[in-house]
């Protein structure tokens, strides 16, 4: 087990910290966190507001730098990178699931799912193909010239969910992807990731304060004050 | 992301706030208007003056002689040895001696120029009898006249229809008509309007009022340096008649003066012009600064995607560049509307010229660059953490 967790180690942090200098006064967001997780997990990071969830999220997914400890991508020290060098990492490992969606709003549906592709260099036309296959796969292929202001939440989520998986990343980090959807179709969403987990083997970071959420998570991960507090590992 | 997919996009973008886009295009729209609109006016004045110049040719020299001392003066006696003094440079020469006088016509005041000349100047000023012939070498103190339109005309007015063989009295002074000309060009060089003039053999004329010779006309060898000999030329008058002022222009100098005066006016457009597009670049710069501020959301969206911040800064440049071009574009309509407003007004040929467009259209683009630079910086810098939260 132990084994075979290394040789798949995805992430791994060591020592993360990251401070905030505002005015005079110093702030240590978060105080030394260390973890690692495998390739193909599904993972809950909880916390209440202020624990420092969203700064450690920020981090994992290579929109800010820690301001002391090492974070591993797939082997490769992220301390060393530059910032293109960053952005081609979040292009082609990470896609980010937002609780606001974030979609393009002068965008439909399909450029919205085709965007990272066509920021990794990939033609218009191969990039709109792979967009529509993927939206497709979400279930949200009868809506692909659809702006977002004409979905649903929920179908917004999806398309956000596309365009996270369209590059087929090596994880998909979820900031709270439920907290703006009524429950039913929060769940919905959560039996999309529980399905990709499953079906795909894709690494999954859920962030949410719902314990809900979390319970169906192979892991969870607690913070407080800047510090894991808590390691669980439930069953899966 | 290819520059085709940034072109699309920045033409989404634009739509999706048409109004204020628009707004924000006026000061570059009159900018490359003034501009287009200058040049092209230029253009048709100088295609104008030249195309006058074509008709009489741009080898014609005037010699306007004056001669400060009495008896200094260049007489119809000189003539032989001028016109072969000035032969080296010189094809077709021919002297005239203006006498101008008012007098009275069927009630009204006229004025009418007698022109003493030589059989040359048909030749040299190509100019076309209506009916009868020109003045000859065999003429010699004969009072016969040349009438030049606008004299006919007059004289029509006052009910005498002339035609070669009547006699008019001018001045006191008879003369047998021998021929009548067509219309000529009104400022012939020289400076002389013929139409309104009588030629008069120049022996004849010189007996009446004196001989001293005004001026003299001459058309430059085929194939010879104008400027050049010009230039020996006047030597060879400062040589031979060191007494006289002998004051040459061409048609070349006069074409090189008009141009000189329309450079003026050119880098006084183009001045007004620089200005307007100034303002149209601070325009572009304020809309594009309020669009990064509106677009921080999605410009953070972006970047958490994989957008590099050059891709960022590219995306809003381009739209800075397409938004400067539609004003551009629409500038250039509008300037050459002007042009042709003005050019219709003014009886000229419209036209517009390829690099007129082009330099147009270039202005724009590069306003575009200048202008949306600082904006593409400010959005590229854009911190994703921040702009995501909210």
């Amino acid at each position: 087990m132990n084994t075979s967790l290394s040789q798949n180690r995805l992430l791994e942090l060591e020592g993360i910290r990251k401070e905030f200098q505002i005015g005079p006064a110093r702030l240590e967001i978060l105080k030394g966190i260390s973890f690692e997780v495998a390739a193909g997990e599904l993972l809950a990071v909880m916390g209440t507001s202020g624990s420092g969830k969203s700064t450690l999220m920020n981090i994992l997914g290579l929109l800010d730098r820690p301001s002391a400890g090492r974070y591993r991508i797939a082997g490769e020290d992220i301390g060393q990178l530059d910032e293109p060098s960053l952005a081609r990492l979040r292009n082609e490992r990470i896609g980010f699931v937002f609780q606001q969606f974030n979609l393009l709003p002068r965008l439909n549906a399909r450029d919205n799912v085709a965007l990272p592709l066509q920021y990794r260099g990939l033609p218009r036309r191969e990039a709109l193909a792979r967009a529509r296959a993927m939206l497709d796969a979400v279930g949200m292929g009868d809506r692909d010239h659809h702006r977002p202001n004409e979905l649903s939440g929920g179908q917004q989520q999806r398309v956000a969910v596309a365009r996270a998986l369209v590059g087929e990343p090596s994880l998909i980090l979820a900031d709270e992807p439920t907290g703006a959807l009524d429950s039913r179709v929060g769940q919905e969403i959560m039996e999309m990731f529980l399905r990709l987990h499953r079906e795909q083997g894709t690494t999954v970071i859920i962030i949410t304060h719902d314990p809900g959420i979390a319970a169906q998570c192979a892991r969870l991960l607690r913070m407080r004050d800047g510090l894991l507090v808590e390691h669980d590992a439930l069953a899966a | 992301m290819s520059i085709w997919a940034n072109i699309l996009e920045a033409m989404r973008n634009l739509l999706a706030t048409k109004q204020r886009s628009i707004l924000a295009l006026i000061g570059i729209i009159i900018g490359t208007g003034s501009v287009v609109a200058m040049l092209s006016i230029g253009g048709m004045v100088r295609h104008e003056t030249l195309k006058r110049f074509e008709d009489m040719g741009t080898d014609l020299i005037s010699i306007r002689l004056r001669a400060p001392e009495p008896d200094q003066g260049l007489g119809v006696s000189d003539l032989a040895q001028v016109e072969q003094g000035l032969a080296p440079w010189f094809a077709v020469v021919t002297p005239s001696i203006e006498a101008g006088v008012w007098f009275e016509l069927g009630g009204q005041e006229q004025f009418f120029t007698q022109l003493g000349s030589t059989a040359n100047m048909q030749a040299l000023y190509r100019l076309e009898l209506a009916a009868g012939r020109f003045i000859s070498p065999f003429d010699h103190y004969q009072r016969f006249a040349v009438v030049g339109q606008q004299v006919a005309n007059a004289y029509a007015d006052a009910g005498q229809l002339l035609a070669p063989g009547s006699t008019l009295a001018i001045d006191g002074r008879i003369y047998s008509v021998i021929g009548l000309l067509e219309r000529a060009p009104e400022d012939l060089f020289g400076g002389t309007d013929v139409n309104h003039s009588l030629i008069i053999p120049i022996g004849a004329l010189s007996r009446l009022d004196g001989g001293e010779i005004d001026s003299l006309a001459a058309r430059i060898k085929p194939g010879l340096a104008h400027q050049a000999s010009i230039e020996q030329a006047g030597q060879w008058f400062a040589q031979h008649f060191p007494g006289l002022d002998a004051e040459f222009s061409s048609p070349e100098q006069m074409i090189a003066q008009m141009q000189q005066q329309l450079r003026l006016l050119t880098l006084m457009l183009g001045a007004i012009g620089s200005i307007s597009l100034v303002v149209g670049g601070v325009g572009v710069m304020n809309i594009m600064l309020v669009s990064v501020t509106e677009r921080r959301r999605e410009i953070g969206v972006r970047l958490a995607i994989g957008a590099r911040r050059r891709d960022v800064r590219r995306q809003f440049l381009i739209e800075a560049v397409i938004l400067a071009l539609i004003g551009g574009l629409l500038g250039l309509v509008l300037g050459a509307l002007a042009a042709w407003v003005v050019a219709y007004f003014a009886g000229w040929g419209f036209f517009v010229t390829l690099p007129v467009l082009l330099l147009g259209f270039g202005v724009s683009a590069a306003i575009g660059v200048f202008f949306g630079f600082y904006p593409a910086i400010q959005a590229s810098k854009v911190d994703p953490i921040i702009a995501l939260r909210s």
